[in-house]
């Protein structure tokens, strides 16, 4: 109980802010330009500790007001990493924190070191945690991008590929597209890889593989949008791409798959 | 063994719907049935309808060969109707691309790649 008297006056005090600013500076260096800013949001941790040590005693839980500093840490690591500091940066400011306790008793000095490691734990999980979201986000925001299959006409569909392929990738293409012709009952599957960065064997190699799924299923596969930049790398690597047909354009890929469909595309009478 | 799956004729045509996962012995006796089936007749095509499978292994994949090559030889043509994604996909992995195998989505579009046209 005495610890917890100790602590809660150090936190108390008045000078405690300025005491612990004055440690956290020579370890920040150039990220901090506005110390007033700095003073008013540590103040706003300080104060939340304040109130956990009042509540729930010295030691951190899993209580609602040792919650609540750990959201302000949080808060506060974030807000700093949007001004361009490093969450390292925040978590020194946090081991600064300790120097303050120095004029403790010993035990005291221990409990509030204890309370000092959480805030530095807290404070780099909080950036973590974010990464993590953002990571998140764009991985479903590109999977969304990934493999639309488009339904071009009755029996035609058509699966603009993106980007890179890997082996995960291509995966969830072929079997984007394979669905897709079952779906739409498709005759004819047309993969554009137009906009694919590069085209090595392994990617070749998945192409034909869903080429030939396709065929096993009773569609017909062709593949557009092999330039002369990938017919190049595709014949320098040797790769078998089998009885696939290809096309350079996406254009005789669709006026190949309106003839398999019975279908042609003729000029208007009397032009425009 | 005999008659396991039935066979049924459709004008110039023979309809095989296999309705069971198909095991060697099976395969084996499904492929005999229809080679008996069409040197006795002169039909112009099979249509093996394979949709209900959810597995197509190595065995059963070669014996599909072979069994379009036998009818191509008594002057009709196989047509396998229905292979699933995931099945195509698997004989694709397992290396059987059934390069001289005619496939159809569907039993309709089957009978179009056989030359015949519903009325």
């Amino acid at each position: 109980m005495t610890h917890r008297v100790q602590i809660a006056g150090l936190l108390g005090d008045p000078t405690t802010i300025d005491a612990w600013l004055d440690a956290a500076m020579p370890h920040l260096g150039s990220d901090v330009t506005d110390r007033t800013r700095l003073h008013r949001e540590c103040a706003i941790v300080l104060e939340s500790i304040t109130r956990a040590v009042a509540s729930e005693g010295s030691v951190p839980g899993s209580g609602p007001s040792w919650q609540e500093v750990e959201q302000e840490v949080g808060r506060l690591t974030l807000a700093r990493g949007g001004r361009g500091s490093a969450s390292s940066s925040t978590a020194r400011l946090m081991r600064a924190l300790r120097q303050v306790g120095i004029g403790l008793d010993p035990d005291a000095r221990l409990e509030f070191a204890h309370i000092v490691d959480e805030l530095v734990i807290w404070a780099a999980q909080a950036k973590v945690e974010r990464l993590a979201e953002t990571i998140e986000r764009q991985r479903s925001e590109l999977e969304e991008l990934q493999a639309p299959v488009i339904r071009v006409w009755d029996g035609i569909v058509a699966m603009p590929i993106v980007g890179t392929l890997d082996s995960v990738r291509a995966e969830a293409i072929v079997e984007a597209l394979l669905n897709g012709i079952t779906a739409n009952d498709a005759e004819v599957a047309i993969m554009d890889i137009t906009a694919v960065n590069t085209v090595d064997t392994l990617v070749a190699d998945r192409l034909v593989r869903a080429a030939t799924a396709a065929r096993l299923m009773g569609a017909d596969c062709v593949i557009s949008g092999v330039g002369p930049h990938v017919a190049h790398t595709l014949v320098q690597l040797g790769v078998q791409i089998g009885d696939v047909r290809t096309t350079a354009r996406l254009s005789g890929a669709l006026a190949w798959a309106f003839s398999r469909v019975g279908l042609r595309v003729v000029p208007k009478e009397g032009g425009k | 063994m005999k008659n396991a799956v039935p066979i049924q004729k459709l004008g110039d045509v023979f309809l095989v719907t296999v309705q069971m996962d198909l095991h060697d012995q099976l395969a084996l006796a499904l492929q005999e049935q229809i080679a008996e089936a069409v040197a006795g007749t002169d039909c112009r095509g099979v249509l093996l309808d394979v949709s209900s499978l959810a597995i197509i292994d190595t065995f059963v994949g070669r014996l599909l060969a072979d069994t379009a090559r036998m009818v191509r030889l008594l002057g009709a043509r196989l047509v396998v109707v229905g292979i699933r994604p995931e099945v195509a996909l698997t004989l694709v992995d397992l290396g059987v691309s059934l390069a001289d195998v005619t496939t159809a989505r569907t039993a309709e579009r089957g009978l179009e790649k056989l030359g015949i046209d519903l009325p």
